[in-house]
């Protein structure tokens, strides 16, 4: 899991001695205090983007393109030469970080990865795979994990089902 | 007081420092190692010349030695799912070719998507998320491609100046790419002879799904 920070909040508490300068060991309790007392709060994603529903009526080995393009419309991204859709869904959540610390606290958010259903179709057209899968949040790791899943249908490591719901 | 003045004005001069040199702009062509790359087919260097305008004047796109420089690019490619990201650091063959607007950049091979942005003026989260939001444009180097010219976005808009002087473009009005694929061989020529023949693949405003292609396969 990559830590991306989303937004830092000041939750500043005034100093009470104002111009007081702490000790080198007061600031080392501190923040050791700040981190034992940090706190992480799951934020799981209620509901995915694309409900079950809506990928119920596609048929592995029998529903085409443009079907499934009526059915979910237009895909987020397409690999041309593999002829593999994603759907993008949104966030599949996020970790709330809270370190407390004097005189400010910070709260952030880490995401999870980016919730996907993503599909290969056969060279007539016809989906063969389907899945809903978790990609990652860094960016830079797309293309990786998309190789990984195409090597997973080809009986790559990891390779397995079907199943819309794997 | 005086204490804690002095170790602000320190701080300053640290930040300003850090900020100088964490973005800095390189004035330099392609090195020995980037050059295998583009040879070998990993790499494919895209060459490209930017002119903002404002009432007809061009202003100078690179005259900041910083990152979100006057102008700001993201590229996208098949490795970042086509999701463009801010160029950190921006590429010049010479101190001449930057005034003119001329940079280049190397990426992998494939569909390479680009967005083009102002100056910075927010935090870095939120310029980041803007180039997401910008208009993309695509260009996709075949597979034989080493040396690409992707045209000359000319960009108009409204000017401002900057607090120490010099303009920048605020706003981008309308958006064009003009071919002037011979003063980017004569610049290839110049500055990186015997590098083989340079391709004119004009980048294209991209609506619709991110459509991915990898060479070699």
């Amino acid at each position: 899991m990559r830590q991306v920070i989303v937004r830092a909040v000041d939750i500043s508490v005034p100093a009470t001695r104002q111009g007081a300068r702490p000790r080198g060991k007061a600031i080392l309790k501190v923040i050791s205090a700040a981190l034992i007392l940090a706190a992480c709060v799951p934020l799981p994603r209620s509901e995915p983007g694309i409900p079950d529903e809506r990928l119920a009526p596609i048929e592995v080995g029998k529903t085409t393109q443009g079907e499934i393009q009526t059915i979910l419309g237009e895909p987020t991204i397409i690999w041309e030469s593999e002829r593999i859709w994603v759907y993008e869904e949104g966030p599949s959540g996020a970790f709330l970080w809270i370190i407390p610390g004097v005189p400010a606290s910070a709260i952030f958010l880490t995401e999870l990865g980016d919730d996907v259903v993503i599909m290969r179709f056969d060279e007539g057209g016809t989906v063969e795979r389907l899945d809903r899968r978790t990609a990652p949040v860094n960016r830079r790791h797309y293309g990786k994990f998309l190789r990984a899943w195409l090597a997973e249908g080809e009986g790559g490591p990891g390779a397995g089902g079907k199943s819309p719901t794997n | 007081m005086g204490f804690l003045r002095l170790r602000l004005v320190l701080l300053s001069l640290l930040l300003l420092a850090v900020m100088a040199l964490g973005g800095c702009a390189t004035v330099a062509p392609p090195d020995a190692g980037e050059l295998s790359e583009i040879e070998a087919g990993r790499k494919v260097l895209l060459l490209l010349r930017l002119v903002p305008r404002a009432g007809g004047e061009m202003l100078e796109p690179f005259a900041q030695n910083l990152a979100a420089d006057n102008m700001g690019i993201g590229v996208g490619s098949f490795e970042t799912g086509g999701q463009v990201e801010q160029v950190e650091s921006i590429r010049f063959f010479s101190e001449e070719s930057r005034a003119q607007g001329w940079t280049w950049l190397t990426a992998p091979p494939g569909t390479l998507y680009l967005s083009f942005l102002p100056p910075r003026r927010t935090d870095a989260f939120t310029y980041a998320g803007m180039f997401k939001q910008a208009p993309l444009w695509r260009v996709t180097p075949g597979s034989g491609s080493r040396i690409v010219y992707a045209g000359t976005m000319v960009i108009d808009g409204d000017a401002t100046s900057f607090t120490f002087g010099g303009r920048y473009l605020k706003n981008y009005k309308n958006m064009e790419v003009r071919d002037e694929r011979d003063a980017a061989r004569a610049l290839i020529d110049r500055h990186m002879p015997g590098a083989g023949p340079m391709e004119t693949i004009l980048m294209q405003q991209h609506k619709g799904p991110i459509i991915l292609t990898t060479t070699g396969n």
